[in-house]
Parts: structure tokens; sequence; C-alpha cells
């Protein structure tokens, strides 16, 4: 009995899924509240935004991350009126998870676009200068720049479906954001709130969320939007993208553990287990081998090593 | 109206998301004062703000709208009872201005006063634009969107060369900055009446005889 069950699961289960992402996908991406914040997103990339390029993962995190997130949670939540007639539907209810899963591909597409069109912009302007960059190397530059806004942007959505799944009240999407958002604030920009950054607990706290901060400047307004120093933070890029890796890994779990029954349960918790311990290296690396103190790097060519004083003021 | 159907009008509102909301801004905007010698302190301050523009388009959350637009109670007449609501979220952003601008120090933090009644403003006129297209709880939508538009407009400013929508920097408060909110709050009740107005109602049109 056992062995047809699941014979027919796996037979019956892939060409069900295919044609569910595909519907899934389709009403991400023609969601308005994913639209606008995509057109957002790529209105804030296609000029010269911000004084320091590595801090504009910012922007598809916050508009296509954040605002995909609110969308993946109504999308998920949207079928719960007619739950007694989608119940009866032969497709359980861990493969409609899957593939709301497999629709947030739809932002890490749009986010994708995003960060290449930034470069673009960049690349009609004159060349920026090394220090505008930091301490990080070119591999580095291009982890902030391209890879780590995109896995924010699949894993906001993740956390969305998960949300969805498990958080029945209204507002909870909206909930679930600000924290997300208060959480990567505070963490990421430590060293701005008087903390020393090269503690232990600062480094840990500085990479133990979701998005983070690579970079700190003296930009201001106007005349003094380029920055004349530009602090490099804490932590290993790499080791960071392989942490927010694992959440996403983890916040699609939690969506597919809703629901699941019998074998995929467990199977779904083993993943839950195998994403968790990655995190935890990961983690631990990303404090361990990367940047221990903060760096910054002036326009006149210097370089001072465990800066503790805060950022000067432009001349 | 009679008091006896305001008063379940009244407690058909979503209560939880809007005390829920006003705590949540007011949590953000204590973390703000906390912080207020580090860096953090405006952007807190602006997620404080979008929270409470974001909470104020759940006051016209209304499951049953399609069955009780089907009963003698005008939309228009439950929706009155309804607006005085947001007086709740607007009252903890302005208040929370007043204290930040007490203990901020030389910023002029309640110029984000007109910010807040903006926020309140637009996350009402959006909830009724979406009501109009038949979402009778559009608080979500209405409420992710204006958190995301508070954040952008005062965060960003997209219109710093034409204008100043949070002008902390400046030495006196702008006219052109008062003129921009009027025109969000005009703007916004313009959009509340258009779209509040009772669906099974034919527009008024004089016959000629």
């Amino acid at each position: 009995m056992s062995t047809a069950r699941i014979a027919l699961s796996t037979s019956a289960a892939r060409p069900v899924l295919t044609p569910l992402v595909w519907i899934e996908a389709k009403r991400f991406a023609r969601h308005p509240l994913f639209l606008a914040g995509f057109a957002l997103a790529l209105l804030a990339s296609g000029g010269e935004y911000g004084p320091v390029e590595l801090d504009h993962g910012f922007v598809p995190a916050f508009f296509v991350g954040i605002f995909g997130l609110v969308v993946a949670a109504r999308l998920t939540a949207s079928t719960r009126r007619c739950e007694a007639v989608v119940d009866a539907a032969p497709v359980s209810e861990t493969t409609r998870t899957a593939a709301l899963c497999a629709a947030c591909l739809v932002p890490v597409a749009a986010a994708l676009v995003v960060v290449v069109v930034y470069q673009l912009a960049l690349a009609l302007h004159d060349p920026r200068p090394a220090y505008v960059y930091g301490v990080f190397t070119t591999g580095e530059r291009y982890l902030i720049l391209l890879i780590l806004p995109v896995i924010a942007c699949l894993g906001a959505p993740l956390l969305g479906v998960a949300v969805g799944r498990w958080l029945r009240f209204p507002g909870a999407a909206l909930l679930v954001a600000v924290a997300l958002i208060l959480w990567g604030m505070l963490a990421g920009y430590l060293p701005s709130q008087g903390m020393d950054a090269s503690t232990w607990p600062a480094r840990t706290l500085h990479m133990l969320t979701p998005y983070t901060a690579w970079v700190d400047s003296n930009s201001g307004s106007g005349a003094t939007w380029v920055p004349t120093v530009v602090r490099s933070l804490t932590g290993s890029p790499a080791w960071f993208a392989a942490w927010t890796l694992a959440l996403c890994a983890l916040a699609a779990c939690a969506a597919l553990l809703h629901g699941a029954e019998g074998r995929v349960r467990q199977a779904v918790l083993r993943a839950s287990w195998g994403a968790g311990a990655v995190a935890l290296t990961s983690l631990t690396l990303a404090v361990v081998t990367g940047y221990s103190v903060p760096h910054d790097s002036s326009s006149e060519g210097t370089v001072v090593a465990d800066s503790r004083t805060p950022l000067p003021p432009q001349p | 109206m009679s008091v006896v159907v305001g008063r379940s009008v009244l407690r058909a509102a979503p209560w939880p998301v809007l005390l829920g909301g006003c705590a949540a801004a007011a949590v953000l905007f204590g973390i703000a004062a906390a912080a207020r010698h580090g860096g953090m302190f405006l952007p807190l301050s602006l997620l404080g703000l979008g929270a409470c523009g974001a909470t104020a388009a759940y006051v016209l959350d209304e499951d049953s709208a399609e069955v009780e637009d089907a009963t003698p109670t005008g939309r228009r007449a439950r929706v009155g009872w309804r607006l005085p609501i947001a007086l709740l979220p607007f009252g903890v952003g302005s208040g929370a201005v007043l204290l930040l601008d007490d203990v901020g120090g030389a910023t002029g933090w309640n110029r984000l006063a007109p910010v807040v009644a903006g926020s309140v403003a637009a996350g009402i006129g959006l909830a009724s634009g979406l009501r109009r297209t038949g979402r009778f709880a559009p608080g979500d939508l209405a409420g992710a969107l204006t958190f995301g538009l508070v954040v952008i407009v005062v965060a960003i400013e997209p219109l710093h060369a034409l204008v100043s929508l949070a002008p902390l920097d400046s030495p006196a408060y702008p006219l052109s900055t008062a003129v921009a909110w009027a025109l969000v709050l005009v703007g916004c009740a313009a959009v509340f009446m258009a779209c509040e107005r009772d669906p099974g109602r034919p527009p008024i049109r004089r016959e000629i005889s």
C-alpha cells in the first residue's frame, strides 16, 4: 500500500507541480504590489543613486524583497476562503506550497534585472575611485553587488510563503516585514549606533541578520554627496551569502512543514536540520574568517585599520 | 443612522490589527528615542511613520461589506462611524513626533507632524480606492503600499528638486512643504469622498423637461 502511494506521489506530483508553478509565477508577476516595487527599484537604480555603490543592495532588498514578502504572503493566504474546495483537489498542500516557493524565483529574476540595470547605469558615468569600494576584493564586490541582493529577494518572499501558511491574523505579513527591516537596520548598521564594531558581540550581531550593511560613509547631500571617507565593516561576504542561503532554505522548510504528513514531513524536518546546521556553520565562519575590524578608506588614498572614531564630517 | 448601528459598526472594526499597529509604531518610535544618539534615529522614526499610515489603512476593512451594502445602512454613514478610529494612529504618530522633538535636541522633529497626517490620509485614501475595486478588506494591500510610499517619500525624497517633504535641515519650515502636504490631504479626501459613495445609488441627473 505504502509502496503504491509513494510510486503515485513521485510520478504524479511532478506533472502537477510544473503547471502549478507557472500559475503561481504568473500570479506573482502580475501582482500590483510586486509590479510597483519592481518599478520603484528600477527608478531608484536607473540614475546615479547613492554615493556608495556597495550600499545599493538595499534598493532591491527593500523594493523587491520586502514588497515580495507581502505579495507572497497574500498569494499564499488567498486560497484560505476556498480552502474546503482546494483541499478536495487531488494536490497536496505541500505540493501547492512547493509551487508557491518555486514562484519566488520571479522576484529573484526581478532583483537580477535591477542590479544589472544599476551596473549599466553606473557604466555610463565616470569610473568610481577605488576608495569607495573600501578594502573589499573584486570577488567580494561582485558578491555584495550582484549576489547578496538577489539572495535577499529570494529569502523575503520565501518567508512570506511561510507567514501566509502559519500566521492567520490580518496584518501578519506587514508586521513580519517591519520586524525584518528593524532587525536588518539595527544589526546591519551597528557601527552607526556607537557600538565598537570590532568586538565579538558586535561582529556576531552584524552577521546575525538576513540583510547587513558592508560600508558606512560620511556622504551628505548636495555638494557633499560623494563621501571622502568610506568605512568597510566587519565580516566575510562569501560566508554571509552561505548564511543567507541557508536562511532561505529554512524559510522554505518552514512553509513546507505546514500540512506535511508522513514521509514528506520527515523529509522536510531532515532538510530543516541540515539547513540549520549549514546556517550555524556559515554564520560562525562569516564572523571568524571575515574582516575583524573596520577599515577607513579615504579619498587621499590612506587606509586606517581598526578605526574606532566616528566618521569625520566632510570639509 | 442610530447609535446602536454605529456601535455595531465600530465593534466590527479590526481592533486587534489597529491596536497592534499602533503598538508597533509606538515601539518603533520608542527604539528611535532610545537610539537618538546613533545614526538610526531618523530611519527608525521613518518606520514608525510608515507604520502609522499602514495602520490607518486597516480602518476601513469591512469583510461583510457585501452584505451590509444590501441593508439600509449607507456606506458613507458606516464609514463616518469608522473614520474617527484613524485618530488613533494619527495620535500615536503626532504624539511620538512631538516627544522626539523634546528628546532629539536641536533637530525640528515636530516638522514631521504633517508627514504623520499625510501618511494616515494616504493609508485611508488608498484603502478607499481599493475598496471601490471590490476588495472589502484592503488593509493588507493598502497598508503595505502606504508603508512603502511613506518610507520612500521621506527617505529618498524623490521630489527634492521641487519640494522637500521632510525638511529637517532647513532653518524655517518651507511654505512649499506645507502646500505639498495640504495637496496630499485634499487629494486623499477627494479620493475618499468619490470612492465611498453608496454603490447602489445612481448618480443624480437633472432631467430636461
